[in-house]
């Protein structure tokens, strides 16, 4: 669960956002929309690292987000790629789950999981340097997975996915949700939203953050979303 | 064995062409190591490493003789750090192992 | 976990090969200063070399703590992708400290193994100046990683990368300037090492204490207990720096990089599309202005007034040795071309955009000169204001510089395209750039090799005219090159 209160960011005199508030519960799936250079990935950011805030607070699970011990709650993934390029696949995992203090023997059967169901198994020993997009994705996804964190804080994760690896990660993350985990990510194409997020989180021109229930501009018809412009 | 290890220095930066220009780099530097050897035999027991101007700061053969390989692997080593391994690092190995030969050849 | 986590910070490619390479190196130029001291300092000062090679151990570890330990901690972008996580910035100031540390370790064991190893009679001596060595690193990069703490947090972010410049380089200068000090004393005042080294043995190391008299044994005890109070007193306000700072400050330096601001940049009148791409590479990278332009000009005046004086013995005085060598050494340090592919964030696309290869070397070729006949410039106005050099002389050094700064540049430029390197941070490129250092290696030997000629009488007219047909020879061949060898620049023009 994450909980934003009055949370104020700018960059020199342009502001992003102006004491902004919302809450995002356990086991559910919200999807953070808007437009392009809106704020998304600031959002994203001032969840993540506290210091990048000018203002407001951030609770994770109730903890306050610049104690040290809300880290453990939550698992951030960039919309960059190039992170841990000269790590294997197998060292940034096992990187991971020392981070997170998870249990080795858990932690391995849960990855030989991982690996069958994003096709990976072949690549572990690879750097990740030489990973295409989508492997990178992948690989980054299932450290995420393997972390034990209950929120998952995800810029663009569908970006450079095939259909099947866009099923496969849908159904995982959903899996998680119904075990009680929150997942909170940013995307642009909404046919990928579309059955799969609880609810719509949107930034508007105005940088206020709105949930999908009191949007005109959403509407949730049997699980359809529609976006009018 | 070698292909490992020029995977194991070369990290993910190894690629095929890679691989050959380290190891095509590594056999000169090794080749300096074996001609400054042989080299040793030829030479007089005191040569010149450094001189300023006029003035000659002689070492015993068998130290000074090391000098040229040693800087070859510095060299190659900051290459590596650097990901920067093309033919013309080769070359410039190669132009060392030149002027290496040429000046114990000028000391015999 | 420390490892992993160095592995991601250094991109560290340590194994076994490069570890016994180092070794060997290390041994190696330890054993070889050893020697060369022992049988080349004054006799008087010989017998405690050690003493020297200490302060010089501690004048590179110090300069490497200098430049790494901001680098690493300030502008490591690295890092940005690991706070993110559950890692303790103690954990991250650790793991580069420590990485930091072993480095200067091992500088002072290769200074000063031989000493241990081959002077019986020094044993105790050099072991007790190794251990003050660590000590004395150890404070001083607490002191810098402190002091980096306090210019990322306080300085505003549009001037903390110049704050840090300054510090870095200022530092630099002391550094050298004392280091260049002491190796001067060592070897013109015959009583400075001994000196030093009773200093050293009845105040830092220590006599037996039987031996001393009750004064100086509390002279020993109050140095000893000021330096470990001041010590533990850096360390505390480290920690809650750490603890407090640190985080802010490092991504205050990170925005530094990456400003958002209000302003409109200004529209470009550049019309030509290759100028345009080089103008914007330049002009993107204030840092890489500063450096080139401010940073290299100080170093090549304090290098050439060190290194000048050996030329002196060639028999070629008031034939503009040191001018040509000051104006040689100032175009080779351009680091606009040098840096020309490598800080190119556009190059990957090149290859699918229909550009010339050959046109757009053409291009970062002219870039840097147009830059580097700035310094040009500057150091002939300056040398003509302050030498009077003879009318003739003054324009034969302006053609000079001009021709070396092409010969430079097209060199720079073309090392860099052929000796591709690919780097996650402009400062990577600045402070460690081995395309400089070819440079200036070639220029300075042709530079030596027309001196030679000339003071060999092989060359039957005076220097100064030789150096600028000789750099007007080069230019050209190179321009030949660039103009008739067209696949060399992976040009597809037809």
């Amino acid at each position: 669960m994450i909980q934003i209160h009055e949370l104020s960011k700018s960059y020199g005199s342009r502001k992003i956002f102006d004491r902004v508030s919302c809450q995002m519960e356990s086991g559910r799936i919200y999807a953070l929309v808007g437009m392009n250079g809106i704020g998304k990935t600031t959002l994203l950011r001032a969840i993540t690292q506290p210091e990048c805030m000018d203002s407001g607070q951030v609770l994770i699970d109730h903890i306050e987000s610049s104690i040290f011990e809300s880290k453990y709650r939550l698992f951030y993934v960039p919309d960059s790629k190039e992170m841990f390029l000269n790590l294997t696949g197998r060292e940034y995992l096992r990187f991971i789950i020392q981070l997170y203090r998870q249990k080795p023997e858990k932690a391995e059967i849960l990855q030989r999981g991982l690996m069958g169901a994003f096709k990976l198994d072949g690549a572990l020993d690879a750097y990740i340097a030489n990973y295409s997009l989508g492997m990178k994705q992948k690989i980054y996804m299932a450290a995420a997975l393997l972390s034990g964190a209950g929120n998952f804080i995800l810029d663009e994760p569908f970006n450079g996915l095939d259909p099947e690896s866009i099923s496969t990660l849908k159904g995982i993350l959903a899996e998680r949700r119904d075990e009680g985990a929150m997942v909170l990510f940013s995307v642009h194409n909404l046919e990928l939203a579309r059955g799969f997020c609880d609810e719509v989180i949107q930034i508007d021109g105005e940088h206020n953050i709105k949930s999908a229930k009191e949007l005109n501009d959403y509407r949730w018809v049997s699980g359809e979303t529609k976006a009018t412009i | 064995m070698i292909r490992r290890l020029l995977k194991s220095i070369l990290g993910e930066n190894f690629t095929e062409n890679n691989a050959k220009l380290a190891a095509v780099n590594f056999g000169i530097i090794l080749l300096m190591f074996v001609l400054s050897g042989i080299m040793l035999f030829f030479l007089p027991e005191q040569i010149s490493i450094l001189h300023s101007g006029t003035t000659y700061y002689p070492v015993p053969s068998v130290l000074g003789v090391w000098l040229f390989p040693v800087i070859a692997l510095i060299v190659n080593l900051l290459f590596i750090r650097q990901n920067r391994l093309s033919k013309m690092n080769s070359a410039i190995f190669v132009i060392l192992l030149a002027a290496m030969m040429v000046s114990y050849i000028n000391m015999m | 976990m420390k490892r992993i986590l160095c592995k991601i910070l250094f991109y560290n490619k340590a194994n076994p090969v490069v570890v016994a390479s180092l070794c060997f190196i290390g041994a190696y130029i330890g054993y070889l200063v050893w020697y060369i001291l022992n049988h080349y300092l004054p006799a008087s000062a010989a017998d405690n070399s050690y003493v020297l090679v200490s302060l010089l151990s501690a004048w590179f570890c110090a300069f490497l703590g200098i430049y790494q330990l901001p680098d690493q901690l300030c502008m490591n972008r690295r890092i940005q992708t690991i706070l993110c996580y559950p890692v303790e910035v103690r954990t991250i100031l650790s793991v580069v400290g420590m990485r930091v540390f072993l480095l200067q370790s091992g500088i002072c064991a290769t200074f000063l193994y031989p000493f241990f190893l081959f002077e019986a009679h020094h044993r105790k001596e050099a072991a007790l100046a190794m251990l003050f060595c660590c000590i004395l690193t150890v404070a001083l990069d607490i002191a810098v990683i402190l002091f980096s703490i306090l210019i990322s947090r306080f300085c505003a972010s549009d001037i903390v990368g110049y704050a840090f410049v300054v510090f870095q380089y200022g530092s630099f200068l002391i550094l050298a300037w004392l280091a260049g000090n002491t190796v001067f004393s060592c070897f013109h005042k015959p009583g400075f090492l001994s000196d030093s080294a009773g200093v050293l043995k009845r105040y830092i190391t220590g006599q037996s204490p039987a031996a001393m008299q009750g004064y100086e044994l509390r002279s020993i005890l109050w140095i000893w207990g000021a330096a470990l109070t001041g010590m533990t007193v850096l360390m505390a306000v480290l920690k809650l720096a750490a603890k407090h700072w640190y985080v802010r400050g490092y991504l205050n330096v990170q925005s530094f990089r990456h400003r958002e601001t209000e302003k409109q940049p200004s529209v470009s009148h550049i019309k030509h599309p290759y100028f345009l791409l080089e103008w914007k590479r330049v002009t993107r990278n204030k840092e890489l202005i500063f450096f080139s332009n401010i940073k290299n000009i100080i170093t090549v005046v304090i290098l050439s007034r060190l290194l000048l004086h050996n030329f002196s013995q060639f028999g070629l005085k008031g034939t503009c040795v040191e001018e040509l060598f000051l104006l040689m050494s100032c175009c080779s340090v351009n680091t606009i071309s040098s840096t020309a592919y490598s800080s190119d964030d556009n190059k990957s696309c090149y290859a699918f955009l229909p550009i010339s290869g050959r046109r757009l070397f053409l291009w970062k070729t002219i870039q840097g000169f147009l830059w580097g006949e700035i310094t040009v410039l500057l150091f002939w106005f300056i040398l003509i204001g302050f030498e009077r050099p003879p009318v003739m002389n003054t324009f034969l050094l302006l053609f000079y510089g001009t021709s070396m700064n092409y010969v430079c540049v097209w060199l720079g430029v073309c090392i860099d395209l052929k000796m591709p390197r690919i780097v996650n941070s402009t400062n990577e490129l600045l402070h460690g750039n081995i395309s400089k250092v070819i440079v200036l290696i070639t220029a300075a030997s042709l530079t030596v090799v027309e001196i030679i000629l000339v003071g060999g009488k092989w060359v039957p007219i005076p220097l100064l005219p030789f150096a600028c047909l000789a750099g007007a020879g080069v230019a050209a061949g190179e321009y030949g090159y660039w103009k008739f060898c067209k696949g060399d620049f992976y040009d597809t023009d037809s």
